[in-house]
């Protein structure tokens, strides 16, 4: 059975449901790499109905005691004592995927009243023409941030792993771009089961674009190739990635960072240039619980905060929606365009600038969407520089672009900042509030909606780190 | 090639041998004795007065019709295919929300689709041929199979969309019916023809959807691919603007529902046998 044999339509949900041994193993099964279709196969076919069926092939993520409940751990939890917290067996509630149709999802003892989220649509943030001219290139970029401060003080990047969650990266177009084979880890990459290229040998796009824009200010950095962009649901109509495929290989990240510690590295930066395009894309009304783009109780959130609870920096796009020139997915709507994960509080949300220091009209502004913390973007980052040419256009190359290459050169900051500061000294948060502090302001009183708190400055944020002198 | 005699050009099969890849025996432009001051009638030869017109020199575009009477009278637990499917109606007045989903795929993801929404315009079958890598030649009754489907699915999909006239309420007539996503909102400008019918459901995803069920049932091992490939050729048209997302649900579940009226027809049992025999 598909989803479309749904008699009625059907919305893709994330459901909470109690633990029992078939989601136990069936997280595990992920966890190690397996498909959990078959650990899930009776449990799915004992729920069928006619207009409900549960997606086997997502499995089961543990969430704990409830999306709303965060478990009580900090950064020098990574390891033993994570996988004691954390260990699924602890987990009492989990989260599986269904199809449901809108009658059954309506009536109020739906899923015996536990929960459920939308697993909406998520696409990369790619800005498309007109807005496409190059102001400057990599070489530019890097004056402009002085990653030659940054290098004189040992600042490259090494023993930080950076993941680029996106559409998988193309190393050999990296090395070619760039002049050296940057250093990847396929052993602690994952791609998600529907996607048949290996990391690092993806496509080249949008995230070999991401990748460029952190290795052109943190050379040394390790690449994680997480393209769960490309993880649609096996059999979907839609063509785009889901909340709940995010939440998949968030996971998988999560482990390896905080659990198992398979990632070696001392530090872990997140870059996230993706998110939801339009408030359309919500199946779900204004107000509604189940709502993703402004709910700040969305099980995405507990995953994102486990992340930075461990330490892990987790950087986001603010999206091409700004007044000016908003990309036309906006479809002309430029108000509280900040939604979903990148306007949540733990995440630095980055808008786009070019390299001379103004705001590219694509930008999306502040405030987020009501009902999300409203002062965002935070930072800025420079965009529309000629830097991966992983786009060809009528002219040429086309410039990196949108708020997705600001916030790949953001990461590149904080992964060349954690080099010789790593989580455990200084955490997430407080990361965040440096990069606030030193920013260059911009746009009138800091922090403001077209800005935040002005241009990200790697250098100035160093010395008040005390790591540059 | 033309038009074709159903009106349009929606299967593309036409009189002068189907413009898919191959008409019966082979492909080619058609040549025929032209010139009347050479007629070849001045050479005298022996007459076949046994001469047959064979199974295989059928035109399976034509021969696939005579399923349809068979399909209309059959019954499964004393109903008719219609009470089977048995669709709701269309979401009228169409929402914001509607357009705006169509309005975001038609800007986040046609460049890329384009390709593929143009091949797929007409004679999409031809994507099924091409993941098969068979043609009427390799595989003959596989082929009439397709076009005993395409013609069920397109006759179906004509009788549901007539299902549902005035949707927001009974009127008498003139009656109307779903409108296309471009009537609602022209800048959707779909790249190819808006074809001449309501857009619920999608004919496509029912067309489509109804292919890979069935070729399903000879090559259980590809049922995977096949279905990927009918929500792929259905989702293809809304990113082309031509549908709501709800249409081309209901295309696949109409298909699915009304699956069981078609294998259950004599024609289609037997020339089924013949083409699981090709894949052997």
């Amino acid at each position: 059975m598909t989803p479309w044999e749904l008699r009625t339509g059907y919305v893709r949900v994330l459901m909470q449901r109690n633990r029992n041994r078939v989601f136990l193993q069936a997280a595990n099964d992920l966890i190690d790499g397996n498909s959990p279709a078959r650990t899930m196969r009776d449990y799915v076919h004992e729920n069928a109905a006619s207009d409900f069926l549960i997606d086997g092939e997502f499995g089961a993520l543990p969430i704990w005691d409830g999306a709303d409940q965060r478990p009580a751990v900090s950064i020098t939890d990574r390891g033993e004592n994570a996988s004691s917290l954390l260990a699924l067996d602890k987990s009492i509630k989990f989260l599986i995927r269904a199809y449901v149709s809108p009658g059954r999802l309506s009536k109020p003892d739906f899923n015996e009243g536990e929960p459920v989220w939308l697993d909406s649509d998520v696409r990369g943030t790619l800005a498309l023409p007109p807005a496409n001219k190059a102001t400057g290139d990599a070489d530019m970029v890097r004056q402009d941030l002085n990653t030659a401060v940054l290098q004189d003080n040992g600042l490259y990047g090494a023993g930080v792993a950076v993941a680029i969650v996106d559409t998988g990266i193309c190393r050999a177009h990296l090395a070619k771009r760039l002049g050296f084979n940057p250093a990847l880890d396929v052993g602690n990459s994952w791609t998600p089961p529907t996607v048949a290229t290996m990391p690092g040998l993806h496509r080249i796009g949008h995230g070999t674009m991401c990748a460029y824009g952190v290795l052109v200010v943190a050379p040394n950095v390790t690449l994680l190739d997480y393209p769960l962009l490309l993880g649609r649901p096996a059999g979907e109509h839609t063509v785009s990635a889901t909340i709940g495929e995010m939440m998949r290989g968030y996971l998988i990240l999560i482990w390896r960072w905080a659990v198992t510690g398979a990632i070696p590295q001392d530090a872990l930066v997140v870059n996230n240039s993706w998110g939801i395009f339009h408030p359309s894309l919500d199946d779900f009304p204004p107000g509604d619980p189940r709502r993703y783009i402004d709910n700040p109780d969305h099980p995405f959130r507990l995953y994102i905060w486990l992340l930075t609870a461990f330490g892990a920096d987790v950087v986001f796009a603010a999206g091409n929606c700004g007044k000016g020139c908003p990309n036309p997915v906006c479809l002309q709507r430029t108000d509280g365009m900040i939604m979903g994960a990148n306007a949540y509080d733990e995440v630095l949300t980055i808008g786009g600038c070019d390299i001379h220091d103004t705001r590219v009209c694509y930008s999306s502004q502040g405030p987020s969407i009501a009902g999300m913390p409203q002062q965002k973007p935070d930072v800025t980052a420079y965009t529309e520089f000629l830097g991966s040419k992983v786009l060809r256009g009528p002219r040429g190359f086309e410039p990196d672009t949108g708020t997705s290459a600001a916030c790949a050169v953001a990461s590149g900051c904080i992964a060349a900042l954690r080099t010789a500061r790593p989580p455990t000294a200084t955490d997430p948060a407080s990361m965040i509030t440096v990069l606030q502090a030193t920013a260059l302001p911009l746009g009138g009183a800091v922090p403001n909606h077209d800005y935040g708190y002005g241009i990200v400055r790697p250098v100035a944020a160093g010395r008040s780190l005390g790591i540059i002198p | 090639m033309g038009g074709n005699w159903f009106g349009g050009n929606w299967f593309g099969g036409n009189w002068f041998g189907g413009n898919w890849a191959s008409g019966p025996g082979g492909g080619g432009s058609p040549v025929f004795a032209m010139r009347a001051d050479r007629p070849l009638a001045e050479i005298a030869i022996t007459r076949d007065y046994t001469a047959k017109f064979r199974d295989p020199e059928w035109d399976p575009d034509l021969r696939a019709l005579a399923i349809m009477p068979e399909f209309m009278a059959q019954t499964i637990g004393g109903k008719q295919w219609q009470a089977a499917v048995a669709l709701p109606p269309p979401t009228y007045p169409v929402t914001a929300k509607m357009i705006d989903e169509v309005l975001v795929l038609a800007v986040a993801e046609r460049p890329e689709a384009l390709g593929e929404i143009v091949e797929e315009n007409q004679n999409f079958q031809l994507r099924w041929l091409q993941l098969l890598n068979i043609t009427a030649t390799t595989h003959p009754q596989t082929f009439l199979l397709m076009k005993i489907m395409a013609r069920v699915g397109e006759f179906a999909m004509i009788q549901l969309k007539l299902q549902h006239p005035n949707p927001a309420g009974a009127a008498p007539p003139p009656y109307w019916y779903q409108p296309r996503p471009s009537q609602v909102c022209p800048t959707l400008y779909p790249p190819v023809a808006v074809p001449g019918h309501p857009a619920y459901p999608a004919g496509h995803a029912l067309i489509g959807t109804l292919t890979s069920e069935c070729l399903a049932d000879i090559l259980p091992q590809y049922k995977e691919p096949l279905r990927a490939l009918a929500a792929r050729v259905a989702m293809n048209r809304v990113i082309a603007g031509l549908h709501y997302r709800e249409d081309i649900d209901a295309g696949a579940r109409a298909a699915v529902a009304l699956k069981p009226f078609l294998t259950a027809c004599p024609f289609y049992a037997a020339t089924f046998k013949l083409a699981r025999d090709e894949w052997k």
